[in-house]
């Protein structure tokens, strides 16, 4: 159960998270909360890479840097703005999490049904 | 995935799902402490004020206290025997006791007033500021006691005095600038038969009584029983005022 270790590797953030207390200042609260997003954002697109084939750990981690500090300008922007840009983050980040999971969900299904000699479900991705 | 060497995609996405339990939980922290702030600091620093005021009040009046006895033990070592003096003293003590600066015995009622909390319960959703005791139902009932002639009279172990006070302040009665809380304990020397039928025909209490708050009153019938009425601790302002000279004080 190798894809096990990855989800041990979030509780070990979370322990992690929990044993160390870093002061973060209130004003990050939304920052945090978009780099959360953009992590499961980037996760998912990196199962989903697998079961493509076309996983790249460096695409993976550009993206999700690049993803996160986008979303962090745009959180600031809108902040000097005084406009809720960070909802367009927030907005993307949802979008492509249900996307990406949708399609790993049509993968696993038509790996499951191919086993047991059943017709594939057709996915639109 | 059943191959026994790890896959090349593992450590990107154990790293990954590391950094999003970090985010998580760094976030889940903030957010916690952000609803733990917002509700405290303005009711905080109000109740702080108040409690500050209130030890302040309160080590204010044990000075006035030690101060009166100051005054009395003066009193009481300059009589050396002249009859004009001990005249005059009386005279201060009678004063004393009418300005309530004096704890009083005697006589009287004892009249148990409190919140309507069987009726709430019953009717949850009915207007909660009908099953409690308004300041103005202690008001008028003090105000029955005096036009019966009640001599003395006190809430909660305020003594009410001639510049006490009996208001509201939100959700509190204040008397004597102090905060009261139910059951209400009114205790007032006087006659007990004028006492008591002042009361049994008061209509705040006989109001009280009808719409089922616990109300209760005593008198002291028997001459074991008597009621014991604090001193007002408080101070009398005069700051402004000054006697007439035309007029005898």
């Amino acid at each position: 159960m190798v894809f096990l270790i990855p989800i041990l590797g979030l509780f070990a953030g979370i322990l992690l998270g929990s044993i160390i207390s870093i002061q973060i200042p209130l004003v990050m609260a939304k920052y945090l909360s978009i780099a959360v997003l953009a992590a499961l954002d980037s996760v998912l697109g990196g199962i989903r890479c697998i079961y493509e084939n076309s996983f790249n750990g460096f695409i993976l981690l550009t993206g999700f840097i690049s993803n996160a500090l986008l979303a962090a300008f745009l959180a600031f922007l809108g902040d000097q703005l005084s406009v809720d840009l960070y909802m367009a983050a927030v907005f993307v980040f949802g979008v492509r999490i249900f996307n990406n999971l949708s399609t790993i969900r049509h993968y696993i299904l038509n790996k499951f049904l191919k086993k047991h000699n059943m017709h594939a479900v057709q996915h639109y991705e | 995935m059943k191959q026994i060497r790890l896959p090349h995609w593992l450590p990107w996405l154990t790293f990954i799902f590391i950094l999003m339990g970090l985010f998580l939980v760094q976030e889940l922290r903030i957010q916690s402490a952000i609803s733990a702030a917002s509700t405290d600091p303005k009711t905080e620093v109000l109740i702080s004020l108040i409690t500050n005021l209130e030890s302040e009040t309160a080590a204010l009046e044990e000075r006035l206290a030690t101060l009166r006895q100051e005054t009395e033990t003066i009193i009481s070592q300059s009589t050396t025997g002249e009859s004009q003096l001990t005249d005059l003293q009386n005279q201060l003590t009678q004063q004393q006791i009418r300005a309530g600066i004096t704890a009083l015995e005697g006589p009287g009622i004892t009249i148990s007033l409190d919140d309507n909390n069987a009726g709430l319960n019953n009717a949850p959703a009915d207007d909660p500021n009908r099953y409690v005791i308004h300041y103005e139902n202690l008001l008028y009932i003090v105000n029955d006691l005096r036009n019966a002639g009640a001599e003395g009279i006190s809430i909660n172990g305020q003594r009410i005095v001639v510049s006490s006070e009996i208001r509201c302040v939100g959700n509190v009665i204040l008397v004597n600038t102090t905060r009261l809380a139910p059951p209400y304990e009114i205790l007032a020397i006087g006659d007990p038969q004028e006492l008591e039928d002042a009361i049994s025909t008061s209509t705040t209490y006989q109001q009280l009584a009808l719409t089922g708050f616990p109300v209760s009153y005593k008198t002291t019938s028997s001459r074991s029983h008597k009621i014991s009425l604090p001193a007002y601790t408080g101070s009398f302002s005069t700051k402004i005022l000054t006697s007439d000279s035309q007029e005898e004080v």
